[in-house]
């Protein structure tokens, strides 16, 4: 008996070398092996191997008789079904007598049965299915057949088992490849020390080596990895991220030693054995170098738009230009800040409501409005009409209080993609002061023409009555000649005039400096003493005891305050004139008073402008070129000070204000 | 005798127009403004000189005055100044707009050329 054990169980361990070198996808063939050394260890005729299906059938895999494969029968039928309801090996050696063999199947399978041993295939105490044998050659089961097929069982369960898996991962590994070499982006397989172990071909031209370059060498000798912020990811970084969430996803940047750098999205995955051990690591890389490059364009592109938006902005709000943006229908979508203030609108006054009503301009000198009735000088209507730029040089803009601006307009239309009209933009310049500066000129240029005219007319007048008049009395001609001379002599007094604006508009002849106000206002005083006693006018001072300084050019001030008490001199037929000198917090005051015959109401503001003379005396009694006192307010300015003027029926007094000097500090303190 | 109103601000100008006036036989009245103008004027004065810049009411306003009057509107008047030119311009259309006869600039002319022009107008 022991032999024959030893001779069984040594038959056995050649089924088990036989398995070892055994990897094919048919489960088949190991279990006819097994089948095969079965029967011959347990010198049976037959034998035959059945698996657990579901709940409710088995189904024969393979058996050495005529049984088909792949029948199936009830969980616990017939005897292999008693092993396994039982959970344990079962035999009879009398077919005819067991109430649990279907003397059916021996017709079916053309067999007569005699005896059946059958064992449960156990793997720990999970029953997967169970192996039977059939026919003790000359004998009968016994309870040492059972043993010796249970220690088969045992062993043959765990061959089937691994059978399965092997052909379950041979299955898995034919999807796999399909995968695997098919995949659009690079696939990697690694052990789980994260050893090259297979490479698809999009994974060798994405990292630039090939895969027999790179088996079995370690990942991170060939390509790293790091993350949107730079972070280096260590094989222990993944290792932990896959531990806690089972996988590793993200968008990496590459960096291949063969190839440049490039974006990718990354995911590693690992397969694990039954006990959640990591086997192998599957890597996925997909190059987004071009989506990272269109997003970073994108982005880009929203930047600058953003960035234009804002600079429009600025420009839109910051311009000296007033700006109207409306709609193809006319309708007011958006003004400008500077609109607001040339129009003197609010706006929530102009937004919303037609363009027509938003803003009214008149033609130059043309009272009644324009716009809207003749929409032809409606510069963005015109536009809507026209489709077309349209720019008006000057027009008069009517203000919210009624006056009106000097205005240049132009109007633009805005197309969308496709042609049509979506917008029109308006952009009112106010050019008022320019136009103002403008007549200012002309003004100055036609007074300058008049007045240099009139003398020249009486000089050319008198000579040629001279030339034409041969008998003259000694007379007349010397009546004529005086005449002539007098008329030279204003020419060339507006002529000096016109030279010291000059000057002063170039500003090259200030000397500013600290000067005492009081000591200049003495010396220009001085200076006219000869005129003051022709006319026996006297000088009234009401002068500081102490020394007053100001900030000023020395000479400047002198020629001002002596040019203010000439002109008093000039219009007084007698005296006094009344000089006084106060100081305010920031300007030293002084008041030149004279009796003389006042200035109209109406005169006085122009009197400072450029060649005025108050027409309220015949020019030839007092002469002067009527740019004393525009030349008086020019220097001051220049200095920093301001004059004024009060004119009553018993006299004129100006006040010239000249900063003091002990603003100076002040200002220079940071 | 012919009789002529010159209104003239600029006594100097005016002494020496009157001057030359008289020596070619017209009889000149001066008025150096509105005011005066309007003393001196009558029916009988045959030719108005006016300048524009004058102090008080300016040339233009003292020609409307005239034209706008009964007794005075057939009086021609011709501005005689210093300002502008004689072409086309703001100046001369407001000028003729309103009645003016001529307008003459005093710096083109000497005093017997002006003389001539105005005798020529007055003994039509």
């Amino acid at each position: 008996m022991k032999k024959t054990k030893k001779e069984n169980l040594y038959n056995f361990s050649k089924i088990k070398t036989l398995i070892r070198g055994f990897d094919s996808i048919d489960i088949k063939k190991p279990i006819n092996s097994i089948l095969k050394k079965t029967a011959e260890a347990l010198n049976v005729e037959t034998a035959s191997i059945a698996l657990i299906e579901s709940e409710k059938f088995l189904r024969f895999i393979k058996s050495l008789d005529h049984k088909p494969d792949d029948w199936v029968i009830g969980i616990n039928e017939g005897i292999i079904g008693q092993a396994i309801f039982r959970k344990k090996s079962f035999f009879i050696n009398n077919t005819d007598q067991s109430p649990y063999f279907d003397p059916e199947i021996d017709k079916r399978t053309k067999t007569i049965t005699q005896s059946v041993l059958a064992t449960p295939l156990k793997i720990g105490k999970k029953i997967i299915g169970a192996i039977e044998v059939i026919n003790k050659k000359g004998n009968r089961f016994t309870k040492y057949d059972a043993r010796v097929l249970d220690v088969i069982s045992r062993k043959s369960a765990y061959i089937i088992k691994n059978a399965l898996f092997l052909q379950d991962a041979e299955i898995q590994k034919a999807k796999w490849e399909v995968v695997f070499k098919q995949a659009g982006y690079g696939k990697a397989l690694l052990d789980k020390y994260y050893q090259f172990m297979n490479v698809n071909k999009s994974f060798e031209s994405l990292i630039g080596y090939k895969e027999k370059e790179i088996l079995t060498r370690f990942i991170h000798d060939f390509i790293s990895f790091r993350d949107a912020k730079g972070r280096s990811l260590e094989t222990q970084f993944i290792n932990e991220s896959l531990k806690n969430s089972g996988n590793f996803d993200g968008e990496v940047i590459v960096f291949s030693k063969r190839k440049k750098q490039f974006w990718a999205q990354l995911n590693i995955s690992p397969i694990e054995d039954a006990e959640n051990e990591i086997k192998y690591i599957i890597v996925n890389l997909q190059d987004i170098s071009e989506q990272k490059k269109l997003i970073e364009e994108q982005l880009l592109e929203m930047q600058t738009i953003r960035i234009q938006e804002r600079m429009w902005r600025t420009v839109f709000n910051t311009t000296d230009a007033g700006i109207v943006l409306c709609d193809s229908k006319g309708i007011v979508l958006n003004v400008n800040d500077n609109f607001c203030e040339i129009t003197g609108f609010k706006k929530n006054e102009v937004e919303g409501i037609h363009i027509c009503k938003a803003r009214e301009f008149l033609k130059p000198f043309q009272e009644s409005p324009i716009c809207p009735l003749e929409n032809s000088l409606c510069p963005s209507l015109e536009v809507i009409k026209k489709h077309r730029k349209i720019e008006y040089k000057e027009l008069w803009l009517k203000r919210k209080k009624g006056d009106t601006l000097w205005t240049q307009v132009k109007a633009y239309p805005i197309f969308s993609k496709a042609g049509k009209l979506i917008m029109v933009i308006e952009i009112i310049r106010n050019i008022d002061k320019e136009k103002k500066l403008d007549k200012e000129r002309e003004d100055f240029i036609t007074s300058v023409t008049h007045e240099l005219r009139t003398p020249l007319t009486a000089v050319r007048g008198y000579l040629s009555m001279l030339l034409r008049n041969k008998d003259i009395n000694k007379n007349k001609l010397r009546q004529y000649l005086s005449k002539a001379f007098e008329a030279s002599a204003d020419i060339n007094n507006l002529v000096e005039d016109l030279l010291d604006i000059i000057r002063i508009e170039d500003n090259s002849i200030m000397n500013i400096k600290t000067v005492d106000c009081v000591q200049i206002a003495e010396q220009a005083i001085s200076g006219l003493d000869l005129k003051l006693n022709n006319k026996n006018i006297k000088v009234v001072r009401d002068f500081p005891k102490d020394k007053l300084f100001v900030v000023a050019d020395c000479e400047i001030l002198k020629m001002v305050i002596s040019n203010i008490i000439d002109n008093a001199i000039k219009y007084s037929k007698e005296g006094p004139i009344n000089i006084k000198i106060t100081e305010d917090k920031q300007f030293a005051n002084i008041e030149i008073r004279d009796r003389g015959i006042g200035i109209p109401k109406k005169s006085l503001k122009k009197i400072f402008q450029k060649y005025y003379r108050v027409n309220n005396i015949p020019s030839s009694e007092i002469s002067g070129s009527g740019l004393g006192l525009y030349l008086v307010r020019k220097l001051i300015e220049k200095m920093d000070g301001k004059i004024s003027v009060d004119s009553r029926i018993n006299g004129t007094s100006f006040t010239v204000n000249i900063p003091l000097a002990h603003q100076l500090p002040l200002l220079n303190i940071k | 005798m012919k009789k002529i109103l010159l209104i003239e601000d600029d006594l100097r100008l005016a002494e020496m127009y009157k001057e030359q006036f008289e020596l070619s036989g017209l009889r000149v009245a001066l008025a150096k403004d509105s005011d005066e103008a309007f003393k001196k004027i009558s029916p009988g004065i045959n030719l108005i000189l006016l300048d524009i810049l004058l102090p008080g009411e300016n040339g233009f306003e003292i020609l409307k005055k005239i034209k706008n009057h009964k007794d005075y509107k057939k009086i021609p008047v011709v501005i005689l100044t210093n300002l502008g030119t004689e072409k086309a311009n703001k100046d001369t259309d407001l000028a003729i707009s309103l009645g003016a006869s001529k307008f003459l600039v005093k710096a083109y002319y000497t005093p017997d050329q002006i003389v001539k022009k105005i005798k020529s107008m007055v003994t039509k």
